[in-house]
This record gives C-alpha cells, sequence and structure tokens, in this order.
C-alpha cells in the first residue's frame, strides 16, 4: 500500500493519552493511600509517644515512693529521685519503640508545688519538697520515632500512721509455751528497752523455771480488771492497720503463695512487708531481715524493720540462726526453737510454743520505726494530669 | 490529469466506511466506558480512604480531648458535665495556649453529633456555644437500626460494681469512669451504602477511681 501524505498516527496519540491518564489515576490513588498509611502510622508513633511518657510518670511516681526528697532542715536532700533512662528503655522493645530522632527517649522531671491546694501550681526551681508538704510535679516527655508527648501530673505521698501500741512483747489469744535451754528466758528485751508485757489470753504453759520470761517482762499485766476490759488483740494491733498493710502488700505485689515464692530481696525493697497466704512457714526459709548486721548483737537491723504476716496455717524454726526485725503476724500457732528470733513483736491468734535461746525480744526501736508514718505510696492528686501542647492547634 | 493519475485516486467503499465507523464505536464506547470506570473508582476509593483517615483522626482527637478532662476550680463538680449517647461535654485544657501552666483554667468544650455531623463546640461558661468546628460528617450511628450510641459511659455503683450507660440505666457525668466512643461512618456516602465502625475506650485521667 502507498502511504498518504496525509495519514496521521491518531490511534497511537489516543492510546499514549489513555495510558497516560491511567497512569496519572494509578499515581494518585497511590499517593493518597501512601498518605493515609503515613497519617495511620503517624498516629500510632504518637499514641506509643504517650504510652512512653505515662509509663515515665509512673516510673517517677515509683522512684518518689523509693526516695521521697524532704530536705532535712533547709539542706537539699541528695540522692535526689531519677528516673534512669538507660534502664527504663531497656523496658520497651526497641522494634516497637524505636529510638527518637531527637531528644530522649524518656525525661522525667520533679519540681516542688506551690503550697496552693486549691489551684496548685509548680515551682520550677526547685526539684525536691522543699516546702515539706508532701506534694511535688512529676513531669514527663517520652518520645519514640519522629513524635514526642508530654504529660505532668501533681503527686502525693500517701503515708500510713500504723499507732502499733508499744512495750508488747507477745501476744496469744491461745497458750504461750516456753521451755528456754537452761536458765536462757525464751522471752525477753532488746536495750534500750526495760519492760515490755506479754498477753497469753489462754494461759501459760511454763518450764519447770521460771526464768523462761527475762526480768522486765511482765505476763498478762491486765489479769486483774474485769474481761471485757483487758487488752484485746485489736488493741495493740487494729484490724484496720492490718487491712492496710495487706493492702499495702499486695499494690506492691508482695502477697505470697509459699514462702517458696518469696524473692530474696523482699525485705530490701521498700515497703518491708511481706504477706504469705499459705502457712507451714519455716524461719529457715523466708528472708534474713538483717543480712548485713551480726545476728543476735541487738543493735543493728532496728533502723529498718519489716512486718511478716501469715494470714493461714502456723509457722515455725528449725533451729537454723535467722533474725527478723520487725513484727511477726500470725493467724495461726507459732513454735519457734533453736535459734530463731524475733526482734521486735510477736502476735499469734494461735499458740505460742517458745524453745530453746532467746526466740522474741522486744525491741523498742523496732516498734518506734515501724510506728513511724512511712510512705504507702505515691498517688496522682485527682484534677492535676495534663497532656502539655498536644501539636495540632484548635 | 492523465488517465493513470485518476485511476490511482480510488476513494473507499460504502462498506469500508461503515466498518471503519463500527470499529471506532465499539472502541470509543470502550474507552469511554473505562474511563468513566476508572474514574468512578479513583473517586470511591478516594472518598473511602479520606473518610477512613478522617474517621481515624477524629476518634484520636476526641479521645485525647476527653482524656484530658479537668474539673476547674469552683462550685463546678466534675470534670464531665453531660453524658448523653450523642452528646459529651466537659472541661478540658487539650490544645490550650499554655497548658503547661498547672494554673491555667479548663474550658467548656463538646463533641455533639446531630444530622449525621460530629461537632466540636466551644463554649461560655454559661453553656452557651462560642464557636464552632466540624470533626467529621456522614456519621451514621443516629440512622443506623438499631440506634448505635457515639458515647457509652461505664461508672462505679455505691456496690463497687461496674456498669455501663445503656437505653435502660445512664451514667452520671460526675461518676463516669470511662468514654468508649464507637464512631460508624459511611465511606461511600450518597452512594451505596459502606459503614465502618472504630471504636476506642478512653479513660479520663482526672476522675481515675483512687
Amino acid at each position: 500500500m502507498v502511504r498518504q501524505w496525509n495519514e496521521r498516527g491518531a490511534t497511537l496519540i489516543l492510546v499514549i493519552g489513555v495510558v497516560a491518564t491511567l497512569a496519572i489515576l494509578a499515581a494518585a490513588i497511590t499517593a493518597l493511600t501512601v498518605n493515609v498509611q503515613h497519617n495511620t502510622a503517624t498516629a500510632r508513633t504518637q499514641s506509643k509517644a504517650f504510652n512512653v511518657a505515662e509509663a515515665g510518670l509512673d516510673a517517677g511516681q515509683s522512684a518518689l515512693w523509693v526516695n521521697w526528697p524532704k530536705p532535712v532542715g533547709n539542706e537539699t536532700p541528695s540522692p535526689l529521685p531519677s528516673v534512669n533512662p538507660t534502664t527504663f528503655a531497656q523496658e520497651f522493645v526497641s522494634s516497637e519503640f524505636p529510638p527518637p530522632k531527637t531528644g530522649a527517649f524518656i525525661d522525667v522531671k520533679f519540681y516542688d508545688d506551690d503550697g496552693n491546694m486549691a489551684n496548685p501550681g509548680m515551682r520550677t526551681g526547685y526539684n525536691y519538697d522543699q516546702n515539706k508538704n508532701d506534694y511535688m510535679w512529676v513531669v514527663s516527655r517520652g518520645a519514640t520515632g519522629s513524635r514526642a508527648a508530654k504529660v505532668q501530673a501533681m503527686v502525693k505521698k500517701v503515708t500510713l500512721d500504723l499507732r502499733i501500741r508499744e512495750g508488747v512483747a507477745l501476744y496469744t489469744d491461745s497458750t504461750l509455751s516456753t521451755k528456754g535451754a537452761g536458765n536462757q528466758p525464751v522471752v525477753g528485751l532488746d536495750p534500750p528497752a526495760v519492760a515490755a508485757s506479754a498477753y497469753a489470753r489462754g494461759g501459760w504453759i511454763a518450764n519447770t523455771d521460771q526464768t523462761d520470761l527475762e526480768g522486765g517482762i511482765a505476763l498478762n499485766p491486765d489479769q486483774a480488771l474485769p474481761l471485757e476490759q483487758r487488752t484485746k488483740l485489736t488493741d495493740i494491733f487494729p484490724d484496720a492497720i492490718l487491712t492496710s498493710v495487706i493492702e499495702t502488700a499486695n499494690g506492691a505485689q508482695k502477697v505470697y503463695h509459699s514462702q517458696g515464692d518469696i524473692p530474696v530481696e523482699a525485705w530490701s525493697t521498700q515497703p518491708r512487708i511481706i504477706v504469705i497466704e499459705q502457712g507451714g512457714v519455716d524461719t529457715k526459709d523466708i528472708p534474713d531481715t538483717d543480712p548485713f548486721g551480726v545476728w543476735g548483737d541487738g543493735q543493728p537491723g532496728n533502723g529498718d524493720p519489716g512486718i511478716l504476716i501469715v494470714l493461714s496455717g502456723d509457722m515455725k524454726s528449725t533451729g537454723q540462726q535467722k533474725a527478723i526485725w520487725g513484727i511477726v503476724y500470725l493467724m495461726d500457732g507459732i513454735l519457734l526453737e533453736g535459734n530463731a528470733m524475733i526482734h521486735g513483736m510477736l502476735i499469734a491468734k494461735g499458740s505460742a510454743d517458745l524453745r530453746g535461746t532467746r526466740a522474741v525480744n522486744y525491741n523498742s526501736n523496732v516498734v518506734n520505726n515501724l510506728n513511724r508514718p512511712f510512705a504507702l505510696t505515691v498517688k496522682v492528686v485527682p484534677n492535676t494530669w495534663r497532656e502539655l501542647n498536644p501539636h495540632s492547634t484548635p | 490529469m492523465t488517465r493513470a493519475s485518476l485511476r490511482r485516486q480510488r476513494g473507499i467503499t460504502l462498506v469500508e466506511l461503515l466498518v471503519a465507523i463500527t470499529i471506532m464505536t465499539v472502541l470509543t464506547t470502550m474507552i469511554i466506558a473505562g474511563w468513566i470506570s476508572l474514574t468512578k473508582a479513583y473517586s470511591s476509593t478516594s472518598r473511602s480512604d479520606k473518610q477512613r483517615d478522617s474517621s481515624n483522626q477524629a476518634i484520636a482527637r476526641m479521645a485525647r480531648e476527653i482524656r484530658d478532662a479537668q474539673k476547674p476550680l469552683g462550685a463546678i463538680p466534675a470534670a464531665f458535665t453531660y453524658s448523653e449517647p450523642y452528646r459529651i461535654q466537659f472541661y478540658s485544657t487539650f490544645n490550650m495556649a499554655g497548658n503547661s501552666d498547672p494554673t491555667s483554667t479548663p474550658r467548656l468544650t463538646q463533641f455533639r453529633l446531630q444530622g449525621g455531623t460530629i461537632y466540636r463546640d466551644l463554649l461560655t461558661a454559661a453553656g452557651v456555644v462560642s464557636s464552632s468546628s466540624i470533626l467529621i460528617k456522614d456519621v451514621v450511628n443516629e440512622g443506623y437500626h438499631p440506634n448505635k450510641a457515639l458515647f457509652t459511659y461505664s461508672a462505679v455503683d455505691a456496690y463497687g460494681d461496674t456498669y455501663s450507660s445503656s437505653t435502660t440505666r445512664t451514667v452520671s457525668p460526675a461518676t463516669l469512669q470511662t468514654v468508649r466512643i464507637l464512631l460508624l461512618v459511611d465511606l461511600n456516602p450518597g452512594k451505596s451504602p459502606n459503614y465502618m465502625d472504630i471504636s476506642t475506650t478512653v479513660q479520663p485521667r482526672n476522675v481515675r477511681h483512687q
């Protein structure tokens, strides 16, 4: 066929036009999809940054719980509470929470409040509780990837005033049996205490000699009073306090099913409370409350006493040297023999059978130290939580 | 003009013309149909993607503002003032200039669903809407059968049990503990319905049960 001079490539142009249009549409759809995906990814990252900041706030509360920076006199307390960013970051999987493009993964700051409880403000010039009112601010900035979030809240140190009656070495709702080795008393006194009471509501089954109770220990001193006026267990250790102590232990995850579940650091971390649900507790299998002290010297250990509660079943010792500095509270009975010893106070609803060397020494320092208000927890003050500077504008 | 040149100038026959027209018609029809189909698909995808994105942004925005609710000073009893199925009203410092200052006063804010649109209102202290902006359109919670509440609330009753708001039981704004947001949107508004639901539950930080 001979090509005519006026023949044009209309089909090719048409095809190119259609293909170009298709390409533009495809590109537009792709761009839109990518944009939506980007927005979704940004929202997810923002949410993660917020979670990091909130976790920082929790970590800040925890740091304050361990070390509330209240000055003695006018001196700045030392050390000040802090949240270690390296340790903190280890709690987050880096593939899910990548390091931020700028700034730190977590930055937690502590400031004093201005003392205005109606409309609380912040004093950024003080990073400790300068006005000693048990209120502080925690400001936490968390960042991951390209997003950051910042939250702040005022927190309050919540304390528990134990109000345990002083001067009581031992209380049992049942019988007290004693059998000291030789002339050794099994219930005695740690210096500087010179006198204490022991209550055995079911009576005292004494050994042949009367030296089982050290001089200065008065057994059932209220025996002459009418029954309703005699000291009850709840007069010494009120139920409300018991409930608070157990709740505190529960909040601190220090309620253990059995003694085998207790970690060695249970006594050395705050709060020094251990609650064991199941009895059959042997003193040799629970952590030593005075790991750095010298056993039986009566001096170390009374500065950081604790409370051990056994909710069901009894407790015994099988002879190993073991010192418990604090208060032991048992829903059932106790058999202490050999070298195990309680420095502080023993409360048992069941019988107390004490044999061998000294088993219970009333320690006034221990009880005084426990009677000080101690930090139960650090709580966010309602109505003070804020997320700061969200990125968008109204 | 020579006889030979006249012989070379042959025209097209009627049959050839008809065949050509038919082919062109078929081709043109296919191209136009393809074009229309493509533009429809594009606009549908574009619309649903935008709506999906808007839904995510809207629910994130509502969640963040509700989470930040804060009771102001004075006689106002709680951070929340209305807890209704299609309206929530509360005080918030979200996005306020200077909200890092703990003493800045929270302002009255509300989200309301009305006629398929969620509005975010800023209100005066007397509760009068001072400014209003549209958060998202084509929300079908109201029209859906049975109706789906945009906001569902939970609270703790006198016995310490948690309960949720429903058609038969309401949660007082002063006692609410959490807010569940359920957004039901039409991804293809004006065309054949294509619904998507998205939900989240918010724990307002300043009303946490202590």
